[in-house]
C-alpha cells in the first residue's frame, strides 16, 4: 500500500458523520447501577452458596434421602468452586489497570480468557462425573428393586437436564477458546 | 495537560476532554465491533472508562497516548466479555441507504467497507492500524502499544498489505 493510498484512508476513516456530543451525566448513572447490579449479585451467590451448602448439611445429618443426598452434594461442591474461581477472575479484571500499554495488559487478558476456559471445563467435567455416577446408581437401583417405574420418568428428565448442561458447558468453552485464539493473534 | 486538584474543575476538564475525544472513541469502538448496538455499548464504555482513568494521569506519557492506551484496553476488555461477529454478521453491516444522495451514498459505502476490512485484521495488526488511521507516527504508536519503533514498522507493513487484500477482495 503507498502511502497517498494509506493518507486518503485516513481521511475516509476519520470522515465519519458527526455523532451528537456523549451524555456522561447518563453514562455514569448506568455505572453506577451496574456497579450495584453486581454488588447485588456477589450477595446473591453468596446466600445461594451458603444455602445450598446449609440443605446438603442438614440431608447428610438426617441421613435418609441418599439421592437428594447426592444432588445436593454436586450442586454445592460444583457452586463453591464455580463461585470462587469467577470472583478471582473479578478481582483480576478490577485490578486491570487500563492505562498499561497493551504489551503489558494482553497477558493478563488472555489470562482471564484462560480462568474462563478452565471454569466451563471443570463444570463440564463435574457435571460428566456426576451424570456418570447417577445413571450407575439408576442401574444399581434397577437392579435391586422390582418396582422402579414411578421414579423413572424422574431419573430419565435428570439425566436429559446433565446432558443438556454437557451441551451448554461445551457450546461455552469452544465461544471462549475461538476468543483466546482473536487474541493471540 | 495537568488536572486541577479542585474537584469541580477536574471534573469539568474530565467531560471537557472525553467530549474532545468523543469521535475519535466513536471510531475506534467502530474498528472493534462491526455490530451497531454492541459497538455503541463499546464507545460508551471506553468514554466512561477515559473519564475515570483521567484522575490518575500525572504526565507519566502524553495525554494522546494516555487515552489511547485507556480505549485500546477497553476494546480487548470488550472482545474478551463478548464473542466476536461472525463473518455473515460483517457482510450484513454493508449498509444499504436509498435516502442519500448518490455521493454520500458511495463516501458511505467505502467507510463501511473500510470499517468491515478493519474489523476483518487479526487483532495485532489491527490495533496498529487503527493508530495508525488516526494520523499517530510510529513512535506515537509504539508509546500505545509499548512496541519499540521497528516491531510497529514491521507490524505496520503487514497491516496495510492485510488490509489492502481485504478491500481489494470486498470490490469484486
Amino acid at each position: 500500500m503507498k502511502k497517498d493510498e494509506l493518507t486518503g484512508l485516513s481521511e475516509l476513516w476519520q470522515s465519519a458523520p458527526e455523532k451528537p456530543a456523549i451524555a456522561l451525566d447518563k453514562l455514569k448513572s448506568r455505572h453506577k447501577k451496574q456497579f450495584w447490579l453486581m454488588m447485588f449479585n456477589i450477595v446473591v451467590e453468596t446466600l445461594l452458596v451458603m444455602a445450598v451448602g446449609y440443605l446438603l448439611i442438614t440431608t447428610l445429618r438426617a441421613g435418609d434421602n441418599l439421592m437428594q443426598s447426592l444432588w445436593l452434594g454436586f450442586a454445592f461442591i460444583w457452586s463453591s468452586v464455580t463461585y470462587l474461581l469467577i470472583n478471582r477472575s473479578r478481582l483480576h479484571s478490577f485490578r486491570l489497570l487500563r492505562n498499561k500499554t497493551l504489551a503489558e495488559s494482553m497477558p493478563e487478558h488472555i489470562s482471564l480468557i484462560k480462568q474462563e476456559i478452565l471454569r466451563w471445563q471443570l463444570s463440564w467435567t463435574a457435571t460428566l462425573i456426576f451424570t456418570l455416577v447417577l445413571m450407575f446408581y439408576f442401574t444399581v437401583d434397577y437392579l435391586v428393586k422390582d418396582d422402579i417405574g414411578a421414579y423413572m420418568y424422574r431419573y430419565l428428565l435428570a439425566v436429559v437436564i446433565l446432558l443438556l448442561a454437557l451441551l451448554f458447558f461445551r457450546h461455552k468453552k469452544r465461544t471462549a477458546e475461538k476468543i483466546l485464539k482473536s487474541l493471540s493473534e | 495537560m495537568q488536572f486541577g486538584d479542585n474537584k469541580d474543575m477536574l471534573n469539568d476538564q474530565r467531560e471537557q476532554t472525553v467530549q474532545q475525544y468523543w469521535s475519535r472513541i466513536l471510531r475506534a469502538a467502530s474498528g472493534y465491533e462491526a455490530r451497531p448496538a454492541m459497538r455503541d455499548e463499546l464507545a460508551q464504555d471506553m468514554a466512561l472508562a477515559v473519564w475515570r482513568s483521567l484522575s490518575g494521569f500525572g504526565g507519566q506519557c502524553s495525554l494522546n497516548t494516555y487515552i489511547y492506551r485507556v480505549i485500546h484496553n477497553v476494546a480487548v476488555d470488550h472482545i474478551r466479555r463478548h464473542s466476536r461477529a461472525t463473518e455473515c454478521e460483517l457482510a450484513d453491516e454493508i449498509v444499504d441507504d436509498n435516502n442519500s444522495p448518490e455521493g454520500d451514498l458511495i463516501q458511505a459505502r467505502r467507510q463501511q467497507k473500510l470499517i468491515i476490512a478493519v474489523n476483518r485484521l487479526p487483532l495485532s495488526l489491527r490495533q496498529v492500524m487503527l493508530l495508525k488511521l488516526e494520523d499517530l507516527n510510529n513512535t506515537e504508536i509504539g508509546d500505545v502499544l509499548g512496541l519499540s519503533d521497528s516491531n510497529v514498522a514491521v507490524r505496520l507493513n503487514r497491516a496495510k498489505q492485510k488490509l489492502s487484500d481485504l478491500l481489494a477482495g470486498a470490490e469484486q
